[in-house]
């Protein structure tokens, strides 16, 4: 049935050439996870299948013809851009996988200054992007905190959002036009419009297929003006969680843009800002036109003030605090060593629902985490992407590992943790993933989160994927119990 | 103002710290002044510090010896020789910040460490030094004398000599506490403070294979490979690699250094070196304003790449 | 009973300070660190993490000892106290002082000699060699000055020897001794690799939730010891040249970088 390692490579070899297929082993053990196995990654412990190899593709002609050879042979393949993920998408789940590597498809191909579109391939880094278009006076008005990290192609594969989505909107907002690689080779092209009436928005059978269906190799996403001169900051502390949420959705119901607006919990504030004072911190930036950013900001705090147990804080400690926010490799190396050092790890997971029952989600979830979670350290979280009709929740946790291989961590606490979250927003009515994706590790509750629209999902998959080659594992679990779907 | 220099003989670089105090003697004016030099020794034979004294313009030479090295007692002799009247200067050295700080404490002086300049007044003298972590330089007014000071180790060595002095009285100090004791002598890895070409990495590599590839790298170019602080409290790097306040003070002709930012307390490890190349993927990282030359790039690319036109251009 | 009692400073963190505020704040002649968030002085943290090592051996081996942990600071650092509460430190106290103390080592000193005689007398005395904002060096040699006590700077290491002694592992110039010394003593800790502090749960920070973080007062009028006053502070100019080379890829930068620069030097 499968063939060889030894095959797979020399297969590869024989369409890329020796210099763009990578067998370094510990280059490939590094390839089998991704960040959701933080802990392991830092006690270089690998529990995942190794990779048969890693590939650099440079152009979609590669890809096509390496996508063709791993559905002949029924190999698993893992895209990969920038290496970001943190949920387990890029884990080779399967014996023998090839990663498919586009970091190094990184060029700009056009900046179009009067459709206001920017098309680049796959493997550009956004940071670079973004840096080279603020020197343009312009913004893709994207800014996730992985930014120093993350590539185009992944960004989209997984439904990114950035800082300033309030206002810009999510990846989806934001792109226009793409092009894809399915198994078997074939290229899909689709075009720039603005928009669009001809049949389902197929855009969205790439976007956010976390691999899972296709190969991203191009895409556009739209620009706009970048004017900072005309940020406005607004901070305030608030005593009631509660009545946090509340203001974020007065704001939003009045019809306020903010680019940031925010509510971190007691716990997250207390990590994150040192004069929250044992409060809630309610925080926005106001960004744009100047006559749009002095309303909406105006607007804003006197929304803000009318609820109660608020206090306004200066708002240079937000606008300095917000400078320093991203992650690049150094404060990865710098968290590993005192990962190292303590044995205490900080996760993420983020989860989305109405206004009518956020606050039940966050307040229950709190509740079930400290008391079911052993060696908890820290537990709590913020709001971090407003809309009309809702708003996501950005849980940190922190726990000590006592007592435990590395390998033992994930079931001990992390995938019990998330499992709580998610039963929890199910209950509630809210979705299981605002922006990460479902990976590998929520992957376990794709039934529940769909309910029957789950034929629709599975039938995608069957058609794109008919051999089953594409990342398997992410979005839709390989061993799954449908009867019990919350035991695995 | 008499001025006495006290410096302790153990200390591997006591050589260089001789001409540290020597130069600060002269920068300051001090040079001129009566002045006495208090040799610290755990050997009474001059052999162990003989060499010390031609290295200072000191007057008179006194040698405190004893077994073993403990502040306590070392600080009851000092209090007794020095006057009221004297600025007492120390090397940057552990023997000094501590000896230093207290005997000013003991005789109702004033102090301030890692001085990088003084100015003498009639009854005061301004001590300048850097703060805040390296970034910024503070002037300090001290006026209750005796005034103790170590002198910063990025200050210039003097290269100037003097005719061996004698000993003026050796007296030995006995006691302080302790038992069981081991020492174990550190090997400052030979050829880091030395190096014409050294290249120092931080934290920027990411990881332990990364520092020991870029160690490797270096070796193949001839190099001495250091790093910054961050670098070896991670364990990537040996103590020994540290180039910094804390480490090695290095004057090598040319520093490469690749991807660190270029942290005060790390730069003042480099900046007496003749030429510093930054190599860092990002243009705008602070090293690159305080360095000769910058390369916007990979590291690893770089280096890899220098090994190779080095080997083709030694065939 | 081993009576121990740590030392530590809450500081901003600087390195995020970025290099245009250095030059501001030169200028001005007012730095404000106020927005940078707080950490503990990593020397302290150090000595407060080995702190605790010392404990965990001591209680192994049947011993008792009593933890406090004192700071002359904002009360910012009062959540570094309630971290410690939960650690195992007893004792959790905050000198309040009114003036600004980073270049006053003496006034800081003399706070807290008072708090150290009123609630001693200490077995040991441990804290970090210095900070990061101030670089003064001198408070741990004050104190134990102060005191009257032996004092070893440089620390890396240190256990317990029965409840009257210490084994301590300290650095001095160009080597590294280990010795038992008797008790009472001052450990000034130096530079010691992966020692962070430890995590409390919520659960241990639940039961010490009501622990009292004592508030004392300041010493009243000069400090015990004669101050070097700071004056002005400036902006040190380390600028270069900054020449750019530039190149397609990393072959030909390196050409250049090799043929302009290295050749003479490395060969």
């Amino acid at each position: 049935m499968s063939i060889s390692r030894e095959e797979i490579v020399k297969g590869l070899v024989n369409i890329l050439g020796e210099e763009q297929v990578i067998t370094d082993e510990e280059v490939l053990k590094e390839s089998s996870n991704d960040r959701y196995r933080k802990y392991e990654q830092c006690y270089n412990v690998y529990t995942q299948p190794i990779p048969a190899a890693v590939v650099y593709v440079k152009s979609t002609e590669q890809v096509a013809s390496v996508l063709e050879f791993a559905d002949k042979e029924h190999i698993n393949v893992v895209p990969r851009t920038g290496h970001s993920a943190i949920e387990g998408g890029l884990e080779t789940a399967l014996e023998n996988s090839i990663v498919l590597d586009g970091s190094q498809m990184n060029k700009v191909i056009d900046v179009n200054k009067t459709n206001m579109q920017v098309t680049c391939q796959c493997g550009v880094p956004l940071q670079d992007l973004e840096d080279s278009l603020r020197e343009q006076g312009l913004t893709t008005g994207h800014s996730p905190q992985s930014k120093p990290l993350a590539q185009m192609g992944g960004l989209v594969a997984t439904r990114s959002i950035g800082q300033f989505s309030t206002l810009y909107g999510g990846i989806e907002d934001m792109i226009v036009g793409m092009e894809a690689v399915f198994p078997g080779g074939k290229v899909c092209r689709i075009k720039n419009v603005p928009r669009r009436s001809v049949g389902p928005d197929i855009r969205h059978i790439i976007m956010g297929n976390e691999g899972a269906l296709c190969f991203i190799t191009e895409v556009t996403v739209k620009m706009f003006k970048y004017q900072p001169e005309n940020n406005i900051f607004l901070g305030y502390k608030i005593k009631d969680m509660d009545k946090g949420f509340e203001a974020l959705r007065e704001v939003m119901i009045e019809g306020y843009k903010p680019s940031v607006a925010r509510l971190y919990d007691l716990q997250d504030a207390a990590m994150n800002f040192d004069w929250a004072d044992d409060q809630n911190v309610l925080l926005f930036m106001a960004e744009g036109a100047a006559a749009i950013t002095k309303a909406t900001a105006d607007a804003i705090d006197e929304i803000v003030k009318k609820v109660e147990g608020v206090t306004p804080v200066d708002p240079k400690l937000i606008e300095k605090w917000f400078d320093h926010l991203n992650w690049g490799p150094e404060q990865i190396a710098q968290e590993k060593e005192e990962i190292l050092a303590t044995d205490n790890i900080g996760i993420t997971t983020e989860i989305s629902g109405c206004w009518d029952c956020i606050g039940k989600i966050y307040a229950s979830t709190v509740e079930r985490i400290k008391n079911e979670v052993p060696d908890l350290t820290m537990i709590g979280g913020h709001s971090s992407h407003s809309y009309i009709n809702g708003t996501n929740m950005y849980f940190v946790y922190y726990y000590n590992v006592v007592d435990c291989r590395p390998e033992d961590e994930m079931n001990k606490y992390h995938n019990l943790i998330n499992r709580i979250i998610c039963e929890e927003a199910i209950k509630y009515g809210g979705s299981i993933a605002h922006h990460h994706g479902l990976g590998k590790a929520r992957a376990h509750y794709v039934f529940e989160e769909y309910g029957s629209s789950f034929y629709m999902l599975e039938t995608l998959k069957k058609a794109f994927d008919p051999n089953g080659i594409m990342n398997m594992g992410t979005l839709i679990p390989i061993n799954y119990n449908k009867e019990n779907p919350w035991n695995f | 103002m008499n001025y006495n220099l006290i410096i302790n003989a153990w200390d591997p670089e006591a050589g260089e710290q001789c001409r540290r105090l020597t130069r600060f003697l002269q920068d300051t004016g001090l040079a001129s002044e009566k002045g006495n030099m208090i040799i610290l020794s755990e050997e009474e034979s001059e052999e162990s510090w003989g060499t010390l004294t031609e290295l200072v313009p000191a007057g008179s030479v006194s040698v405190l010896y004893g077994e073993f090295y403990r502040p306590e007692p070392v600080l009851d002799l000092l209090s007794e020789m020095t006057d009221a009247d004297d600025i007492c200067i120390f090397p940057g050295n552990h023997a000094g910040e501590e000896l230093a700080v207290r005997l000013a404490a003991r005789k109702g002086g004033s102090s301030l460490t890692d001085v990088t300049g003084m100015k003498i007044g009639d009854d005061f003298v301004i001590g300048e030094k850097k703060i805040y972590s390296g970034n910024l330089s503070g002037k300090f007014r001290m006026e209750a004398k005796p005034f103790c000071i170590t002198v910063d180790k990025c200050c210039e060595e003097s290269q100037d000599s003097w005719p061996a002095g004698k000993a003026a009285a050796m007296i030995s100090w006995a006691g302080g506490s302790g038992r069981d004791r081991s020492i174990c002598a550190v090997e400052k890895e030979t050829g880091l403070a030395e190096a014409p070409f050294v290249v120092a990495c931080g934290r920027g590599l990411g990881n332990k294979a990364a520092a020991e590839a870029a160690a490797e790298l270096t070796a193949s170019l001839g190099g001495r490979f250091g790093a910054t602080r961050p670098v070896v409290m991670n364990a990537w790097a040996p103590m020994d690699d540290l180039i910094g306040v804390s480490g090695t003070m290095i004057r090598p002709d040319i520093c490469i250094v690749a991807g660190a930012s270029g942290s005060p307390a790390f730069y003042a490890g480099i900046e007496k070196s003749k030429i510093i190349v930054a190599v860092n993927s990002d243009e705008d990282a602070p090293v690159m304003k305080k360095a000769d030359v910058c390369i916007a790039g990979d590291w690893k690319e770089i280096l890899s790449e220098l090994v190779r036109i080095k080997t083709e251009d030694e065939k | 009973m081993i009576k121990v009692l740590n030392s530590f400073k809450s500081v901003p963190d600087l390195d995020k300070m970025p290099a245009a505020d250095w030059a501001a704040g030169a200028e001005s002649g007012q730095i404000d660190t106020s927005y940078l968030k707080s950490i503990i002085n990593c020397y302290d943290e150090s000595a407060l993490e080995l702190t605790l090592r010392f404990n965990d051996k001591a209680v192994s081996e049947g011993l008792d000892c009593f933890l406090g942990a004192v700071t002359a600071g904002d009360r910012i650092a009062e959540k570094t106290l309630k971290t410690l509460a939960a650690l195992g430190f007893a004792g959790t106290d905050r000198i309040v002082s009114g003036e600004e103390l980073t270049f006053r080592p003496e006034l800081t000193a003399s706070s807290l000699l008072t708090y150290a005689r009123k609630k001693g007398p200490w077995d040991m005395i441990v804290m970090g060699v210095q900070s990061a904002d101030g670089c003064n060096k001198k408070i741990p040699f004050l104190v134990a000055e102060g005191l009257g006590m032996t004092c070893i700077s440089q620390v890396v290491n240190f256990v317990p020897e029965g409840d009257k002694a210490c084994r301590v592992t300290y650095m001095r110039d160009g080597a590294r001794c280990e010795e038992v010394v008797e008790l009472p003593l001052l450990l000034a800790v130096g530079d010691v690799p992966s020692t962070y502090l430890r995590v409390p749960t919520l659960k241990q920070r639940l039961a010490t939730k009501m622990q009292v973080i004592g508030q004392y007062d300041a010493a009243a009028g000069p400090a015990e010891f004669n101050e070097s006053t700071l004056q002005k502070v400036e902006l040190i100019d380390q600028t270069r040249a900054g020449a750019l080379i530039d190149g397609m890829d990393a072959a030909e930068k390196a050409e250049k970088l090799y043929r302009d620069y290295l050749k003479g030097v490395m060969n």
